[in-house]
């Protein structure tokens, strides 16, 4: 029976360490890190711009570029630019920030790189936790519900982890993943009964409960934006910290860390930026699963170094997603949903090609 | 020859020298107690309601001799729906027993798993954009069931043969794919549109004939009954694969027969009420508490699982009785508590 | 006179072959041992000795039929195995593993049979568990849990048992229990036995017949006198060491050779 559970607490560690467990000190990974950086910043930047340009109609860069500067309260495309594009490609640099992170520290934390706030049901509380705020608070202004929704993500993630990581389940992935989703769906189940219960509600929440970046305002997403800073700062500080866990609750013990200390900072950082996100775009998933695993694939088992690069990743990714939403059909689908069409198949394609250990 | 000692009281059922099977005393007794539970919930929910029954009323309009509403109140609404929740909540448990043993988790449930979203997209499907009727929903929750079902099996067998962790990641993948394909047809729809299909996502029990009930029955008995057959094998199962290809059991057949099994009982329950859940998911691990047996307690799962959702249904009904809830928003419920009830005890056992 | 045999098998697992061409032949009523450092094709030989492993070339037989051909069930009543790292449901007791082992000879309409109480009694016997029958699995040590597998693999009242490295997570004094419960089984019962062992000194004690494997391939095969020399001991295992006696049991005992003054 012991040998079971070494074998289980060993091979997510298997998992996250990915394929190259190569120093970091030798020159050519450094320079391959920093280029693959700029790479990804000009992916990033391009999806960006894709926002910016691409929409129900077409606005052409040199307009973009014109209204940018030069806002023009009485032009339509002006308007269209100001009022929507703009609050859009913020939210997705924001958001898409955030989520990326926070899904980075989510595999972390629980040594599982199948995990990210949406599969674990800490979007899913958050939401509840706005909805809640919203219907029965009479909460209105962004500023106010997205400490509830920080309340309800960070009341989610210690709920989960305590579930999927204690007890008999101690170290056991799947058995975190699954206490995740099942919460989720009680959450989620919660959620729409206050929905279907709130017509009025439901209304002016239906767009946003898919996960979408057209219903804020711009300085409704600028509110978030100190939130998710801090969360994004105490994440880059806790990279180091991060990465003594990944060697195992004993090593990590033996190299003076403090497991539980770093798991609980790691958790607010997750609460505040996975908080944040949903408060201003709604629950998004698979955003903070694609984006550490695509980073870990180049740069390899070094938090710093996937953190930074999710910051970039998801916000391409959320960029393209969001860009693809709104051409593809007449009306326009949320980014939540393409995420979920491009994240799904992805997770299928990590169980079917990592061995990972019967439990 | 000392008798062996089984831990716990075990009675010998057949004739003295050949005793047939053995029948662990307190499951028994624990079976009984539930079901005599069931019974006495089921006068109650006679009896009850926003018309006052008599359990001698009752009792005169079951045998045939009540006035026309007491007769109309009994016998086409309340006894149907009493007899549809404790079918459909045998059902649920037994595809949640047979899942959590297949998965080899106690977590890897049809509803967390995600069939149950699928049945959800095919109703949409049906209900939403192709306009149908309350039939041919029916028709298109099981297809979807079955469907998904399908697709997730396909998905993590890998030469043929699944494994249980594989099993669950698929499952949550294709269930969040189809949940926003769900809300995409959601948000397509009016908003009265999106109130009524999400009533029939939340489960719901009102409005059960006579007709739906005898479909749900004769539909579900061959599943529950090879349900019964599949007790042994999946006691075989519980010592992993190695070990239960060694003892000579077709591991890959017991698989099989098990997934088809599972879905059928709960894409069956899905189509018929719309998707409940939880109950798949608690009453097999709450039946194993109360029996504290080795991991399989089919008799008192089902038992649990009828209890539990004829418990949920009345308490839906009663609760607000201006405005009675969908079972499904009581059974999430459920759900919150049993994760509250695990949460403590995980957190003990530290 | 072997029932079990191995003819010209290749062996391996998804994408990667760990034997080549392999053949043996399991010496009937002994006590065989497969032998060899990490990795070298022992666990696989062993589990191509029954269905789980089906060779990918050439054929496994028993009695001259092929393994893969004969019914399961009838397979699990001639050959039993005990699996590396076996898993236990939770909550589940003593008595009810065994009896899971009686799962060959029971058929759908007769789960419980007095033979099936009889073989459960006496293969709790053989492993002195019976004082145990009751007791949680969980709530066992070690070396109980492994006589408790033990028992359920016997339960089965197979003619040939199969051991995958059962010694590996026990203690000293439990290891050597276990070991003189298969010599006893061995001798005193008749069973055939092949056990994967780590220890090659064990390994020699206790086995009439060894394999000794390296790199998917059987190197030698005899009693452990022919087969425990030194030469091979160097070749297979790189461990340059002096084979002297055993002065307790009389076989081969390596040990290993100390480039330190003494």
């Amino acid at each position: 029976m012991h040998a079971q559970n070494a074998a289980v607490g060993s091979a997510p560690d298997t998992l996250v360490s990915g394929a190259d467990p190569r120093p970091s000190a030798t020159r050519p990974h450094h320079r391959r890190r920093w280029l693959g950086l700029l790479v990804l910043a000009v992916l990033c930047a391009l999806a960006l711009a894709a926002s910016m340009l691409v929409g129900s109609r077409f606005v052409a860069p040199a307009d973009v570029l014109h209204f940018l500067v030069h806002p023009d309260p009485d032009d339509a495309v002006s308007q269209t630019i100001w009022f929507s594009r703009v609050p859009r490609t913020v939210l997705v640099l924001v958001a898409g920030a955030a989520l990326g992170v926070a899904g980075a520290l989510m595999q972390a934390v629980t040594r599982n790189p199948m995990t990210d706030p949406g599969i674990l049901g800490v979007n899913a509380g958050a939401s509840l936790a706005v909805v809640v705020g919203l219907a029965f608070f009479g909460v209105t202004d962004i500023s106010q519900y997205m400490w509830w929704s920080f309340a309800g993500a960070m009341i989610t993630s210690v709920l989960v982890f305590v579930i999927g990581n204690t007890g008999t389940a101690r170290g056991n992935p799947v058995r975190m993943t699954l206490s995740g989703v099942a919460l989720g769906a009680v959450l989620s189940g919660f959620t729409s009964a206050v929905l279907l219960s709130n017509s009025e509600m439901l209304q002016r929440l239906r767009g946003w409960s898919a996960g979408t970046t057209a219903s804020q305002p711009l300085d409704a997403t600028l509110a978030i934006v100190p939130v998710i800073a801090a969360g994004l700062a105490i994440a880059l500080l806790s990279s180091r910290s991060l990465d003594v866990l990944s060697l195992g609750e004993a090593s990590a013990v033996a190299m003076g860390a403090h497991p539980q200390r770093i798991r609980l900072v790691a958790l607010v950082a997750i609460a505040l930026l996975a908080g944040g996100a949903t408060a201003a775009a709604g629950p998004i998933g698979f955003l903070g699963l694609l984006a550490p695993h695509l980073a870990r694939m180049i740069v390899g088992p070094h938090q710093g170094w996937i953190m930074a690069y999710s910051v970039l990743i998801a916000p391409a990714v959320m960029g393209f997603a969001d860009v693809l939403g709104r051409v593809i059909t007449a009306g326009e689908v949320p980014v939540g949903i393409v995420t979920a069409f491009i994240g799904a198949p992805v997770l299928i394609y990590m169980v079917r090609r990592y061995r990972v250990s019967e439990v | 020859m000392t008798d062996i000692d089984f831990g716990r009281r075990v009675l010998r059922v057949g004739p003295r020298s050949r005793p047939l099977i053995l029948v662990d005393a307190r499951s028994l007794v624990i079976c009984t107690s539930i079901w005599i539970a069931i019974v006495v919930l089921a006068v109650y929910a006679l009896c009850t309601g926003s018309a006052q029954i008599t359990p001698w009323e009752a009792l005169a309009t079951l045998a045939g001799r009540g006035d026309d509403y007491t007769t109309m109140v009994v016998l086409e609404w309340r006894a149907p729906r009493i007899l549809m929740a404790v079918l459909l909540g045998a059902c649920l448990a037994l595809s949640g027993a047979i899942f959590q043993n297949l998965t080899g988790n106690p977590l890897g449930s049809p509803d967390v798993i995600g069939f149950q979203t699928g049945s959800y997209t095919g109703a949409l499907v049906v209900m939403l954009l192709l306009g149908g009727g309350s039939a041919a929903t029916m028709v298109g929750a099981l297809t979807g069931g079955v469907a998904t079902a399908f697709l997730v099996f396909f998905l993590s067998s890998r030469r043929g043969a699944v494994r249980g962790v594989r099993l669950i990641i698929v499952g949550i993948a294709v269930s969040a794919m189809l949940a926003s394909v769900n809300v995409w047809i959601l948000l397509t729809a009016t908003v009265e549109d999106a109130i009524m299909a999400g009533l029939w996502g939340a489960g719901n029990l009102s409005g059960v004939s006579w007709p739906t009930f005898a479909t749900a029955l004769f539909g579900s008995a061959l599943f529950l009954v090879a349900a019964a057959a599949l007790s042994r094998p999946m006691r075989i199962m519980q010592v992993g694969m190695p070990f239960a290809t060694a003892l000579g059991q077709n591991v890959r057949l017991v698989q099989v027969s098990a997934i088809v099994i599972g879905v059928g009982l709960t894409a069956l329950a899905t189509a018929t009420v719309g998707p409940i859940s939880f109950i798949a998911l608690a009453a097999p691990q709450i039946a194993r508490r109360i029996v504290r047996s080795d991991g399989l307690a089919l008799g008192p799962t089902a038992a649990v699982g009828s209890m539990l959702l004829l418990l949920a249904d009345v308490v839906a009904q009663r609760i607000h009785p201006d405005s009675p809830l969908p079972v499904g928003i009581v059974t999430v419920s459920i759900g919150g508590l049993y994760f509250l009830w695990l949460l403590l005890r995980e957190g003990k056992k530290r | 006179m072997t029932r079990l045999t191995v003819d010209g098998a290749a062996l391996g697992y998804a994408d990667t072959l760990v034997c080549e061409d392999v053949s043996v032949q399991i010496p009937d009523g002994a006590f065989t041992v497969i032998v060899g450092p990490n990795a070298c094709g022992k666990s696989t030989l062993l589990k191509s000795l029954t269905r789980l492993l089906p060779p990918t070339r050439g054929r496994v037989l028993l009695d001259g039929r092929s393994l893969h051909e004969m019914p399961t069930k009838q397979l699990a009543r001639e050959v039993g195995l005990l699996p590396q790292g076996p898993v236990a449901p939770d909550g589940i007791r003593v008595v009810d593993l065994v009896t899971r082992g009686r799962y060959p000879h029971q058929r759908l309409f007769a789960p419980w049979s007095p033979e099936d109480e009889t073989a459960v009694g006496e293969a709790m016997d053989a492993t002195g568990i019976r004082h145990l029958s009751g007791r949680l699995v969980d709530e066992l040590s070690g070396g109980q849990r492994q006589r408790v597998w033990m028992a359920v693999a016997l339960a089965q009242q197979t003619p040939i048992l199969l051991l995958d490295e059962p010694t590996t997570y026990l203690d000293v004094s439990h290891q050597i229990e276990l070991l003189e419960l298969c010599r006893s089984l061995n001798r005193r019962q008749g069973h055939t036995l092949v056990a994967v062992l780590h220890d090659l000194n064990q390994a020699a004690r206790y086995a009439d017949h060894i394999i000794a494997m390296k790199d998917g391939e059987v190197v030698a095969t005899g009693s452990p006198g022919e087969v425990i020399t030194e030469s091979l001991v160097s070749s297979v295992f790189g461990v340059d060491a002096r084979v002297i006696p055993d002065p307790e049991s009389g076989s081969p005992l390596v040990v290993p050779r100390w480039p330190h003054a003494v």
